[in-house]
């Protein structure tokens, strides 16, 4: 399915690139941009999954709570009800609380059309891999992230930006902590039923953005799981999520099924979930760039992410009604050199981000860091 | 205040009686077009269709187990030969050069690059067999808009998709005690070339990468005699896989050459290109085991073989390519794995 989805972009990609003799051209008012460097539609500068390319030291205070040092996994609460666990594959240590963040994603336009300057709309396709090393010892990998969406994005007045597709987000678990995991013994079936994911296969995508005078620019996206989709953990399943493709009948068509027996219980689905429950995700940005001639520009800013799955309860696994929505805070400040419009910017950046574990599996895992990073940037 | 003054005004009028620019702004890379290299920063997606591969299967090598050294094997799947030759190519990468200085024919410059590789399995599942992280760190220069040379650090991390070790746990739970081979290096790279834009019909380079001293590097079976990671010599770190294999001598660097030659033609508004590159192993010669008597006298060989249409659309180059490689397989973790193969892919860089 990942693979249908790339390679159909890719194939449109291709034909809008060697079909035409030009590159660029217009219809009186109307003109045709075949591969556009900068998109439409600018993503949220502070958010940790943005679609760029950026090479980070993380810094995060020496307590506790910010080790990342454990896997969670389902496991049988004692009374045959799921519940999920962490366990450990390193030993805490508040010594380890440096990271090195390495993500390489890319957010391109395509098949631009312009109408007197004031519309454009243009197919976007963007994606790549996040990771995270530990940034002590051995430099172990903590995982990899895939992601990637297509859709169209519209800007008119050369100041509101709207953005709508799909998105895809899958986790993966690093290859060091899961040996680490597995030489520690413990007894899949006794000790846990199943390694969990997080996953969102996929989810409908809408963003909005206003800037003012090139100055200052607020954005909201939204995302929403699809009707038919895979999602994990098996928890975070809305109650009325179908499989994407089943083959058996209807009544064994509902992901929550599926997932929660990948993750060792046969016997459970997520029905009874609240219609209102949809695993939604909230963005919100404000940014500021002030602009250097010849040089380039300083810009800040910050972003807010609100998960309704904040409102599953990792120790019942499952919806609570008295949790809250799940909250992050993420702040930006950079500087970005550029000399040509056709090429991408190249940034010194320093964030700083309270919230979840910059990597998809461990969205049970709160963190606050500080980083320093280089990076590019369309 | 006053010689500060005149310095600084002495200088900017030399520098502009000279012809010398400087830029922060991000840079295409002097090497950033080449074909073939499998350690260029592009974005990748492609279809690789294996011919044969040696040793055939499913497979995840080990290099201890229960503590005792040695090379093993375990199958992580039951080998499907009619869906298990396919598998997806997915590379995310980039790379800038910044700063750049520019004084009549010589440019000079930094240049940081990465990319992240997965391959997945295509037709089976999707399951990831791993990921590869690599980035180069270091300098470029051009002479005369045609003499291209670079010096860096060079980093190779070999990462086991997380898949494909779940499997591998259930298949044969007794390799949970086996501590998986892994291919890790901290090198230095030097590369030399010719591009020129005036005469784009031909470009070539070659380079040369060797393990840094202070490498934290993987397998045990690759690492020189010289190398000393984290304080330790080879002795002090793998007693037991050193006690097997003893000293190389001096001349093992565990060098890697490499040699690229393109022959590109401009066809409508694209280019079409056919290009060939080389590399050579030294840690071929280990044949991967710690067996001494296993040793061969020559270096382990890959060639690459690429024809593809490639167009520049606004600096970046977008490229369909069909590509013979008879080499490693093109995870770093996959090295002791050789691969004949075709593939379909799409890159841009």
């Amino acid at each position: 399915m990942k693979g249908k989805h790339i390679f159909i972009s890719v194939a449109l990609l291709l034909i809008m690139a060697n079909a035409s003799a030009t590159i660029e051209f217009g219809f009186g008012d109307l003109s045709l941009d075949f591969a556009p460097v900068k998109p439409l539609y600018k993503e949220s500068l502070a958010y940790p999954f943005s679609n760029d390319i950026r090479f980070s030291y993380l810094i995060a205070p020496a307590k506790a709570d910010n080790v990342t040092n454990t896997i969670l996994v389902s496991a049988d609460d004692g009374t045959g009800n799921p519940t999920y666990k962490e366990l450990e594959f390193k030993e805490l240590n508040t010594h380890n609380t440096k990271y090195w963040a390495l993500k390489s994603c890319t957010d391109i336009g395509l098949l631009r059309f312009t109408w007197k300057e004031t519309a454009a709309i243009e197919i976007y396709i963007h994606g790549g891999i996040n990771s995270v090393f530990g940034a002590y010892g051995g430099v172990d990998c903590l995982g990899f992230d895939g992601q990637y969406g297509l859709g169209l994005s519209s800007l008119l007045f050369d100041s509101i930006a709207i953005r709508g597709g799909f998105h895809h987000y899958s986790g993966h678990w690093g290859d060091e902590i899961l040996g680490d995991f597995f030489s520690r013994g413990y007894t899949e079936g006794t000790d846990y039923k199943a390694i969990t994911e997080y996953t969102r296969n996929n989810s409908w995508y809408f963003g909005a953005s206003y800037t003012l005078s090139d100055i200052i620019r607020f954005g909201i996206d939204v995302e929403l799981p699809e009707g038919k989709a895979w999602i994990r953990p098996a928890a975070h399943v809305p109650a009325n999520t179908t499989k994407p493709s089943s083959e058996e009948s209807p009544e064994k068509a509902n992901t929550s099924d599926h997932i929660w027996t990948q993750e060792g219980f046969e016997d459970r689905d997520n029905r009874f979930y609240p219609s209102s429950y949809k695993a939604w995700r909230f963005g919100f940005s404000l940014e500021a760039q002030y602009s250097i001639d010849n040089v380039g520009r300083v810009y800040a800013g910050i972003d807010i992410q609100l998960h309704q799955d904040g409102k599953i309860d990792p120790v019942t696994a499952t919806y609570s009604e008295d949790l809250g929505w799940k909250k992050e805070f993420s702040a930006v400040l950079g500087f970005a050199f550029r000399d040509k419009v056709t090429l991408p910017e190249f940034n010194i950046e320093f964030t700083y981000h309270k919230g979840r574990f910059p990597l998809l599996n461990y969205w049970f895992n709160d963190i606050e860091y500080f980083s320093v990073g280089l990076g590019l940037t369309l | 205040m006053k010689r500060t003054l005149a310095i600084l005004v002495f200088a900017a009028i030399c520098f502009s009686l000279a012809a010398f620019s400087f830029s922060m702004g991000p840079e295409a890379g002097f090497f950033g077009s080449f074909k073939s290299d499998l350690f260029s920063p592009k974005t990748r997606l492609g279809v690789i269709s294996a011919l044969s591969t040696d040793p055939e299967g499913d497979l995840i090598r080990f290099d201890r187990k229960d503590g005792i050294p040695g090379e093993y094997y375990s199958e992580f799947k039951t080998f499907n030969k009619e869906k298990d030759n396919y598998y997806l190519l997915m590379q995310a990468g980039g790379g800038a050069s910044t700063p750049r200085f520019s004084w009549n024919k010589l440019e000079i410059g930094g240049r940081i690059e990465a990319y992240i590789r997965g391959v997945f399995f295509l037709l089976n599942g999707n399951d990831v067999l791993g990921f590869d992280g690599s980035y180069f760190l270091g300098g470029e220069a051009k002479i005369l808009d045609s003499i291209i040379f670079r010096f860096g650090s060079r980093h190779f991390s070999g990462h086991v998709g997380d898949e494909t070790l779940a499997s591998l746990v259930r298949e044969d739970p007794t390799m949970v005690n086996a501590d998986i081979s892994e291919y890790v290096r901290d090198n230095f790279e030097i590369a030399l070339g010719y591009s020129n834009e005036a005469f784009p019909y031909v470009k070539g380079a070659i380079s040369v990468i060797f393990p840094q001293k202070n490498s934290y590097m993987l397998p045990f079976v690759h690492r020189p005699d010289y190398i000393v990671s984290g304080g330790k010599t080879n002795q002090e770190r793998d007693p037991g896989s050193y006690a097997i294999r003893g000293d190389y001598g001096l001349s093992y660097k565990a060098l890697i050459f490499n040699g690229e030659l393109t022959f590109s033609y401009q066809f409508g508004h694209s280019d079409v290109f056919l290009s060939f590159q080389g590399r050579l192993h030294q840690d071929g010669i280990t044949n991967h085991t710690l067996t001494r008597a296993d040793d061969t006298s020559g270096w382990e060989a890959e060639f690459d073989v690429v024809i593809g249409i490639e167009r520049t659309i606004e600096n970046r180059i977008l490229s369909v390519e069909a590509i013979w490689h008879n080499g490693r397989f093109p995870l770093l973790n996959y090295y002791w794995k050789r691969l004949n193969s075709i593939s379909f892919v799409f890159s841009v860089s």
